[in-house]
């Protein structure tokens, strides 16, 4: 018996589960796939809004606005990267002034820091491979780079220690009301239900509510592009332009790593299409050259697509649904990621609100709300290293030349709380198989080390999803 | 345990191999630097045969080669650090950093060095493939390492993309172990592969070649569960109504080979945009003093005998500039630069020697010509002219060119006749 | 008739034109550049044979794969039985380069040659 279950493990449900768990209340998060942040967390554009984008008067823009703010100190908790590089909206004075002009206003009203608008020679100087047709810019120092999946990673991690269950591999196909409790999947029973799932938010909701059509979800797909770090210096800042009558342009901007990230663009789909296609990668290429026309698309390493969940109205639905506990976090598309931490915090006071008896919900006392950070072994001196190796002699051995990932950061990511449960799971925490080789130096020992920890044989080793085997077996007679 | 030497070799494959051993020949103390536990570098996987021919004047298989210039190491008695991955190369201070298991992490000083790391195979997003990111998409190279060395089935039914010499010879491979190979497509009209392998890898094995076609989508979500092959116009676009899909659980990926120049880069030593290795001159120095370049970390050669050859050559020019380093003035280079029809050449520099007149250029054509006519030529002069036949950019060409004053740039062309 | 092949004998990769008579036994062949290529059209409409490379598993290696080939060319209607007969065996280490290997197939034996030296996992060097 739970005190709350929360549906889905993205970034949203892993920071929904850490908040209540500086509560002394029992809690498990769910999720369907093997890994957290398997599904939007996980293809998106990174980015931290400043928040000037979503009007002042929307819970989005309130919570982007916000979160934005928090991500200072839930970096430095949970040791994710996170960097204030700044943002531009380019635009051209003939066209775009209004435009400009109305985002710096509604980006006042949200009490947004920093923000100013700038002109040709500023643009220039900050950005010198932009076209030079653009000569009004809206500039917003608060706006961020950071590695979506590892803050969900993080996040869990740290509310696992802080006593949370995280159940994976669970998908939630029936929720019975039973009282003043609900029972999931005719096994897990719990006072309160906090649905997260993303784009299949609104299939959840229906569980309880059938004919239910407050949530709608429209998925929408955006396609990219990951250029190698030779790309670096491309760009220095976050890089949008102004939509133009043929829709909104797209992204380009330095990752968290050092790669350059160019995308999305954004067409309707079916909830689970993550197929990259010619035509959509044409059309954020097109629309990338309209920025700078020399996109060196020699130099890509991957291109991946992420589903966000459209709602209809627009706007977050984050509500506590009347008579029941049953708490709604759908429609979280952008600005999710940026909002996420202000969304954490929103859904707990809604849950503050309603809670009986409110005199016991206590804190809990061994509430820590610090994750340790990974050790980032060629980041330390020489002597830091070899005292690590004299310790564990798996520093010694690099596994991951283009990232320069040692054996040792490769266990610790499988070992830890909401360890890695595959290849990707590993390249999404350490980075082998993000590199420029693209595991193909390094597959093969990534493979290796997963199914010594994990104490399973090299067949059965996934890629991504459960059913995603790399390898099928010693092809020779056994003995 | 030595910290100090005249030479340090970074890479323990066939190039490194031959420049260590040439290296202690001349005298100099010398290291070779390994990060996996055996030397061979890839040759440990290809199992083939083909190696050797030149050098050895007998076809032998990869592993055989590199055993014998293994021993051949052993006996000059090179100090080999294994299972030791470079990180670090500081040209500045004359120093690499490195992390071994045996040693941990520290700082080897050099007074040449020597690169040859080898290179690395292109990746899907090299080729932007759509579709999602199922297992079983390998490179061919990788595909080699968990049959070959890990013993591992890698699918049941197989496609491959691309039919350079790496993805025919893991088509009969994978035939050989049991694997339906239902074909292997190439975008351009020839296969940059050697003909006798067209026949043994896929004729053989009734593999059907399908040149001008490309994999235009993966399907398949957890797994792949099949390839949509198009064929291709003049401009390399897909033709909408030619697409089939071919039913298959695997996809090889054989698309080209990139040199590994992360350190070399690190290092700050420049980089030719055509061969994506160091500049080097024809004594395989790079642009940075008493470091020097071999094998395929500088132009991905097509035979290993070619690239033993370099490291030769590379060793002998390190020994010697260690042994020399207090007396050696560096002397100007002049550029060579490529002209009409030339995808890459190297050397890119060429300075003055007291030993010779002559030096060796290898260049790659980057079209099929019939018949051409390559010119080395400075602004006043021709230097070396030559008619040849079929000329292919699967088939790198090396000419010796007569060049007594070093003076003049030089550039190189190819003119279709 | 005649027939157009390849020759593999070396990376030249001739292109032979082969000339057989009316019983498709082999008449003469041009477009090799040596004799070698002479026997190899030969064989190939008499009898084709072909080097195989395979690994076979190692027991107690410092790797688990050791690659082997035939001594000598084999039938191509060979193959199939070398194969089969070749991955259903394993060797012992130490094995090393040049060690000959027969292995019983159903109707022959195949002679061949271990590729690689593998000493026994964790010997001292």
């Amino acid at each position: 018996m739970y005190d709350v279950a929360i549906i889905g493990a993205g970034v949203v449900g892993s920071l929904i589960a850490r908040e209540f768990s500086r509560f002394n209340l029992s809690c498990i998060l769910l999720d369907k796939e093997n890994d957290v942040a398997c599904g939007a967390t996980k293809a998106n554009t990174a980015l931290i809004h400043a928040g000037y984008d979503a009007s002042y008067k929307s819970l989005k823009g309130k919570l982007n606005a916000r979160g934005n703010q928090l991500y200072t100190k839930l970096s430095e908790e949970l040791n994710f990267p996170f960097k204030r590089i700044g943002s531009m909206v380019l635009g051209m004075l003939n066209e775009d002034r209004e435009t400009i002009e109305r985002l710096f206003e509604n980006g006042v009203k949200l009490g947004i820091k920093d923000l100013k608008i700038i002109y040709k020679d500023e643009i220039n100087r900050l950005e010198p491979n932009v076209d030079g047709a653009y000569d009004i810019a809206l500039f917003a120092a608060t706006a961020g780079i950071t590695e979506p999946w590892e803050i969900a990673i993080s996040a869990c991690e740290n509310a696992m220690n802080n006593g949370v269950e995280l159940r994976l591999n669970y998908e939630v196909c029936s929720i019975e009301k039973q009282g003043d409790q609900f029972i999931i999947n005719s096994d897990i029973q719990t006072k309160w239900i906090i649905n997260c799932a993303g784009v299949h938010a609104d299939e959840i909701f229906s569980l309880i509510e059938p004919t239910q059509n407050i949530i709608s979800i429209s998925p929408r797909k955006g396609e990219y592009f990951l250029l190698d770090k030779k790309a670096g210096g491309l760009v220095n800042h976050i890089l949008f332009t102004c939509p133009t009558s043929v829709g909104k342009g797209v992204v380009i901007s330095p990752t968290a790593h050092g790669n350059i990230i160019i995308g999305p663009n954004s067409e309707w789909t079916e909830k689970d299409d993550t197929k990259t296609t010619f035509a959509g990668l044409d059309e954020v290429l097109m629309k990338s050259r309209g920025v700078m026309k020399k996109i060196p698309v020699d130099l890509n390493i991957a291109n991946f697509a992420g589903i966000r969940a459209e709602p209809e109205l627009g706007d977050f639905i984050i509500e506590k649904v009347p008579d029941s506990n049953f708490i709604n976090v759908a429609g979280i598309k952008s600005p999710g990621l940026s909002a996420s931490p202000a969304i954490a915090e929103y859904v707990l006071d809604i849950f503050r609100s309603a809670y009986e008896p409110i005199d016991k919900l206590l804190p809990n006392p061994d509430f820590n709300p610090v994750r340790p950070s990974r050790i980032n072994f060629m980041g330390l001196s020489d002597e830091d290293q070899n005292k690590l190796i004299e310790e564990n002699p798996a520093y010694a051995h690099i596994v991951c030349r283009c990232e320069q990932i040692s054996e040792a950061e490769i266990v610790d990511a499988v070992r830890r709380k909401c360890g890695a449960r595959s290849m990707n799971g590993v390249k999404r925490r350490v980075r082998p198989g993000a590199g420029r080789c693209q595991g193909g130096f390094c597959g093969p020992k990534v493979i290796e080390i997963i199914a010594r920890e994990l104490g399973v044989s090299l067949e059965e080793v996934d890629f991504e999803k459960n059913d995603s085997k790399v390898l099928m077996g010693d092809n020779r007679y056994e003995e | 345990m030595k910290n100090s030497f005249d030479v340090v070799i970074i890479g323990g494959g066939p190039a490194g191999i031959a420049a260590a051993i040439e290296s202690k020949a001349n005298g100099a103390s010398t290291l070779i630097i390994e990060r996996d536990a055996f030397l061979g570098g890839i040759l440990n996987q290809c199992i083939h045969n083909g190696f050797g021919l030149t050098r050895y004047n007998e076809e032998l298989t990869g592993p055989e080669y590199a055993e014998r210039e293994i021993n051949q190491l052993t006996r000059a008695e090179v100090t080999v650090y294994k299972n030791t991955m470079v990180v670090t190369i500081d040209a500045k201070e004359h120093r690499i950093k490195i992390v071994s298991k045996d040693y941990g992490v520290l700082w080897i000083n050099y007074t040449s060095l020597v690169l040859a790391m080898g290179c690395r195979e292109r990746a899907r997003g090299s080729v932007i493939l759509p579709g999602k990111r199922p297992a079983g998409v390998f490179t061919a190279g990788t595909a080699q390492f968990y049959i070959n060395i890990m013993g591992q089935k890698i699918g049941n039914t197989v496609f491959v993309l691309g039919s350079g010499d790496i993805g025919l010879i893991m088509a009969r491979r994978l035939s050989l172990e049991g694997c339906k190979v239902i074909g292997v497509a190439e975008i351009r009209s020839f296969s940059s592969g050697l003909n006798r392998n067209i026949a043994q890898c896929l004729e053989d094995y009734s593999i059907p070649l399908m040149l001008e076609h490309t994999v235009v989508e993966v399907h398949g979500d957890s797994r792949v569960t099949g390839v949509t092959v198009a064929r291709v116009n003049e401009r390399y676009e897909p033709i909408e109504s030619t697409k089939a899909f071919y039913a298959c659980d695997t996809l090889l990926l054989s698309v080209g080979l990139i040199p590994e120049n992360e350190l070399t880069v690190q290092a700050g030593i420049k980089l030719d945009a055509y061969t994506k290795g160091p500049v080097v001159n024809q004594e395989l120095e790079t642009e940075v003093d008493g470091v020097f370049a071999c094998g395929n970390v500088t132009f991905v050669h097509d035979l290993v005998d070619y690239v033993s050859a370099s490291g030769k050559r590379a060793g002998h020019a390190a020994a010697l500039y260690a042994l020399e380093a207090e007396t050696r003035q560096r002397e100007m280079a002049i550029s060579v630069s490529l002209g009409s029809n030339i995808a890459m050449l190297m050397p890119q520099r060429i300075v003055k020697q007291n030993r010779s007149e002559a030096f060796e250029m290898m260049l790659r054509v980057s079209k099929r010509i019939e018949k051409g006519k390559i010119i080395v030529s400075n602004d006043r002069e021709i230097l070396y002219t030559a008619i040849r036949s079929y000329l292919s950019p699967g088939e790198a060409i090396t000419l010796s060119v007569n060049y007594p004053n070093f003076n003049l740039p030089i550039k190189v062309n190819v003119i279709e006749l | 008739m005649d027939v157009n092949k390849i020759c593999i004998v070396c990376p030249k990769g001739c292109h032979l034109n082969i000339e057989m008579n009316r019983d498709n036994a082999f008449l003469r062949v041009t477009g090799n550049l040596c004799i070698r290529g002479e026997q190899y059209a030969r064989e190939e409409i008499d009898n084709p044979k072909r080097i195989i490379t395979t690994t076979i598993k190692v027991i107690e290696g410092s790797i688990k794969r050791v690659p082997i080939k035939t001594a000598t060319s084999i039938s191509k209607s060979q193959i199939e039985d070398f194969i089969t007969s070749a991955t259903s065996m394993a060797v012992n280490a130490p094995v090393y380069m040049g060690d000959v290997l027969t292995i019983d197939g159903i109707q022959m034996k195949y002679i061949c040659v271990i590729g690689r030296t593998v000493l026994k996992v964790d010997t001292k060097l």
